[in-house]
């Protein structure tokens, strides 16, 4: 168990209801995958994870006892994020940017110590931006800082990290890099929950799949067994192909319902 | 608990913001009177000898065992009384208007004295005055300032809404300084020659209305001198009469429907003319009687702006307009 | 670019030492400069024979007069001014960090123009001219109450969204200046009255004395203690809100804390020299762009250099034009606004403006 738990999980903001009845177990040494259309839930439901917002219902626990009782300290020593990317308009270096992450394991004024710097080299290699460590931040592309968030987020050591769409500005490759990182962190036994739009991505790397629709869990399980035509036709509102790649697994192909290219 | 204490604290913020919003517009019109004045006693007795003790309008009293010898002057107003009541050998700081003739009287005696500007705090502490006279709005840290350095100040009255107040202010300082008989003097040439303005004044003559009008678009309501001279000579104050407080804003519209029938404006030596054409071809101004008629009074600004005794040339200057050159 | 980051350390070495030697030599030179001729070693013998144990020093032979100037005019003026320097950069330093966004200034949440208010409000009323305190405390007052009326129209459910913060606190700056406008329009019953208090809006150090010392030298100390206190997170606060929370930091506590702060430290400088513009803009953002973002070092460069700025610009609005004084804030503006657009031209492509 990661001890990251949502219980009928409920968000309401000036009454309008973002997400409701929201429950599942994070498990752990596994790629837990959010899907579902854009303002289907699932930003506001890493949040909660991550304990950003109170839920308005239900409650997230963390470690058996209620995430909003722990302190922020606490909770960022156990759970990182990775909010989704809005640039950083300041010049910080990469590695001033990586060493905040060891911010909850610092004292006010303790200084920088050999583990933490060892936690940052080790962050810097498995994010793979050791090269980049001078280079300004705002002057990155958007799949380096991209790597470089992520890298800050493994320099906490947490044992779950959460993710809010790490995808989203990357190319091809870099992409399939930085699953292919969280598919690792997730063996090495971290437990990983990742809001995704590549539903191919999600077959190949995740272990579990939540679909989401309009704020409630629609379908929950393994992802080739969840990401059945009917699910995926009524949640997203397309028609589905399912085609087998070279290596037998298998790739989805979307139409638009109206039958348009 | 913690939204609790931010709703007080905003709840209290907001109240401070209000509380201040209401303090400011009760103090609207009637600026700068604080509870505290203390009218200073002016009376001149005979055979009042040294050493004198006088109260300043903050009530703080200063005792002069004879008459000061270098003293200063921190506001142009003072800076007319004094040059007008005591010798300048004994004045030491002047305000930086006293030589500047847009707004200076007293041009020539002020240049003729060794006096240092007043707000150069390094010249006044080395001129070393035994009294610095310094207006009742004047900031407190500037008092408290030439007080460390060991200068005694006296903070008198320098708006006036009446001729009794300015002489007042004049009877302390001639008190203060044992110049009394000058001073008394100068109260008395200013009461007779306001006399004579108003002796101008045809007896059946109707009751003539008049408008000041600043540069700013501006006029002087009840509570201004401009409105006391006016009124002395038997004249109606538009101003006052619409309702205006001391100073306030008025547009094109209110002048063209008050419908003065003379004009008062100040303008800079040498431009009188001039200004007095761009105010009647002003279009509020020219559908007035005064405009019509051609009744536009402009004085020098020093005249209209003075809240010295040499108001009285306003006075004297308003009264040869409205009721002629006379005999 | 690489270049100019790998050479920050080393310009951090270098800069303290340059600004701290320039700001002794300022203060050196601002109490040795005035309207007044007096002999530097005259003003050294003063100060040393008041901050020296009695005896240390001769004062003898020096005139009651040039003690009074050196110690009761000079000094206090220069140490207004590096206290309202220093406590304008820090605040701008912790508002720039707070908002994100390199051009904030303690003015964008309304503080000084709440304190401005404050101010004329005193000025006005004739209370400034009963007590030397009555003009500090409206200060305060009015960068509180505005700073906790920003705060209240935005709050919402515990959470303060800092873009809207911004705006209200625009569209109440904007308000407040009107007020304060009306009341200055309404004192011109006399003029003199009313170029006073036009005069003190523009910002000066004229009439110092140890009383503004004292009155704002706590605020700083606050303040800038404040300020190091949450120097880490402000520089997480940089990365974004959200980033920052899920790195441990309590976002609403530490903006409430450094708002305050910054209210505070802007109340205490306009209390002591009226609005100075361009200080708290300039001066986080110079130090940045040779020193870079982290607060760590940016808190305390702040202090000096603003100290450093202020004491150096009151120099100029004195001796530029002697005997009258040009006031502080033109001079402010008048050398911080070209100075910026310098840096804007020269370095803002590396900031990522272009």
């Amino acid at each position: 168990m990661s001890g990251l738990k949502i219980s009928n999980g409920g968000m309401r903001i000036d009454g309008r209801c973002l997400v409701e009845g929201i429950s599942f177990d994070v498990p752990p040494g596994a790629v837990t995958a959010l899907v579902g259309p854009n303002g289907s839930g699932k930003s506001t439901i890493l949040r909660l994870l991550a304990g950003l917002w109170q839920p308005s219902e239900g409650t997230v626990e963390l470690g058996g006892g209620p995430l909003g009782k722990l302190s922020r300290r606490a909770v960022a020593r156990r759970l990182s994020f990775v909010p989704q990317d809005t640039g950083i308009n300041f010049g910080f270096s990469v590695r001033e940017v990586v060493e905040m992450g060891r911010h909850p394991h610092r004292g006010r004024f303790e200084s920088f110590t050999e583990d933490d710097r060892a936690s940052v080299r080790k962050a810097l290699e498995l994010a793979d931006v050791t090269y980049l460590v001078d280079r300004a931040v705002n002057e990155l592309s958007g799949g380096e800082r991209q790597r470089v968030l992520i890298a800050r987020s493994l320099a906490t050591e947490t044992e779950i990290i959460l993710l809010d769409e790490p995808t989203s500005n990357l190319d091809i490759d870099h992409s399939l890099e930085i699953l292919t990182l969280l598919r690792r962190l997730a063996d090495s036994g971290k437990s990983v929950v990742v809001a995704l739009h590549d539903l191919n991505a999600v077959m190949r790397f995740s272990d579990r799949v939540i679909v989401l629709d309009d704020g409630h869990v629609s379908a929950c399980g393994d992802p080739a067994e969840v990401l059945a035509e009917e699910t995926v036709e009524s949640v997203f509102s397309v028609r589905l192909e399912r085609l087998t790649g070279e290596d037998g697994s298998s790739v989805l192909v979307f139409h638009r319902r109206d039958g348009g290219v | 608990m913690k939204q609790v204490v931010s709703k007080l604290a905003a709840a209290g913020g907001a109240a401070i913001v209000v509380a201040l919003f209401v303090f400011a517009f009760r103090f609207q019109g009637d600026l700068p009177q604080p509870a505290r004045m203390i009218r200073p006693e002016a009376v001149i007795e005979e055979g009042d000898p040294f050493p004198r003790t006088v109260t300043d309008y903050f009530g703080d009293q200063l005792t002069f065992e004879g008459p000061p010898q270098r003293i200063g002057s921190q506001a142009l107003t003072i800076d007319h009384f004094l040059l007008a009541t005591t010798p300048v050998e004994r004045i030491v700081a002047l305000s930086n208007y006293a030589r500047d003739e847009r707004y200076s009287f007293a041009v020539d005696l002020a240049a003729s004295t060794n006096a240092v500007i007043a707000t150069d705090a390094e010249a006044v502490v080395r001129r070393n005055p035994d009294l610095l006279l310094t207006a009742h709005s004047a900031r407190a840290d500037q008092v408290d300032l030439a007080r460390s350095a060991g200068i005694p100040v006296f903070r008198l009255q320098t708006v006036f809404e009446n001729f009794d107040g300015m002489a007042e202010s004049l009877a302390t300082i001639g008190r203060i300084t044992g110049d009394d008989e000058k001073a008394r003097t100068v109260i008395a040439e200013l009461y007779r020659r306001a006399e004579a303005a108003k002796a101008r004044r045809p007896v059946d003559a109707k009751p003539v209305r008049v408008l000041a009008l600043t540069v700013y678009s501006s006029s002087y309501g009840k509570g201004s001198l401009f409105d006391y001279i006016v009124t002395e000579l038997g004249a109606v104050n538009v101003g006052t009469e619409q309702g205006l407080g001391p100073y306030g804003q008025i547009g094109e519209e209110q002048v063209a429907s008050w419908d003065p029938d003379w004009i008062v404006a100040g303008a800079e030596t040498g431009t009188i003319e001039e200004v007095r054409a761009r105010i009647l071809a002003g279009l509020g101004v020219s559908v007035t009687k005064a405009g019509r008629t051609g009744q536009v009074l402009v004085v020098k600004n020093r005249q209209f702006l003075t809240m010295s005794h040499h108001a009285v040339e306003l006075m004297e200057a308003l009264s040869e307009a409205i009721y002629g050159e006379g005999e | 670019m690489s270049a100019t980051i790998t050479a920050r350390p080393k310009a951090v070495l270098l800069y303290f030492p340059i600004v701290c030697g320039l700001l002794f030599v300022a203060v050196v030179v601002g109490v040795s400069v005035g309207s007044t001729h007096i002999a530097w070693e005259t003003v050294v013998r003063v100060i040393g024979g008041r901050l020296l144990p009695e005896g240390w020093v001769d004062i003898s032979g020096i005139s009651e007069a040039e003690q009074v100037i050196i110690w009761m005019i000079r000094m206090p003026r220069v140490i207004v001014a590096a206290l309202a320097g220093a406590a304008l950069a820090v605040a701008g330093t912790q508002m720039q960090g707070m908002f994100r966004n390199p051009l904030a200034e303690p003015n964008i949440v309304g503080v000084s123009a709440g304190a401005a208010l404050g101010a004329v409000v005193s000025l006005v009323t004739g209370l400034a001219a009963a007590s030397a305190l009555w003009l500090p405390s409206f200060a305060f007052v009015g960068a509180l109450g505005a700073l906790a009326t920003v705060y209240a129209i935005t709050s919402r459910a515990g959470r303060t969204p800092v873009a809207t913060l911004l705006l209200a606190g625009i569209a109440l700056s904007a308000l407040l200046g009107a007020v304060t406008t009306l009341l200055v329009s309404l004192s011109f019953v006399d003029w003199q009255v009313a170029a006073e208090i036009v005069f003190w809006m523009m910002g000066g150090l004229d009439s110092r004395t140890w009383t503004h010392v004292w009155i704002c030298l706590p605020f700083v100390a606050l303040g800038t203690f404040s300020a190091i206190w949450f120097t880490r997170d402000l520089d997480l606060m940089l990365l974004g809100e959200e980033t920052s929370a899920s790195l441990g930091v309590n976002v609403e506590t530490v903006k409430r804390i450094v708002l305050t702060t910054a209210a505070l430290l802007t109340g205490a400088a306009v209390a002591v020299s009226g609005v100075i513009g361009f200080v708290g803009l300039v001066v986080p953002h110079a130090i940045r762009l040779v020193l870079g973002p982290s607060h760590r070092v940016l808190v305390p460069a702040s202090v000096v250099t603003g100290a450093l700025f202020l004491i150096a610009c009151d120099l100029l609005a004195r001796t530029i034009h002697p005997p009258t004084e040009i006031r502080l804030g033109i001079v402010t503006a008048a050398f911080g606004a070209p100075f910026f657009l310098y840096l804007l031209r020269k370095r803002g492509k590396d900031l990522g403006y272009f």
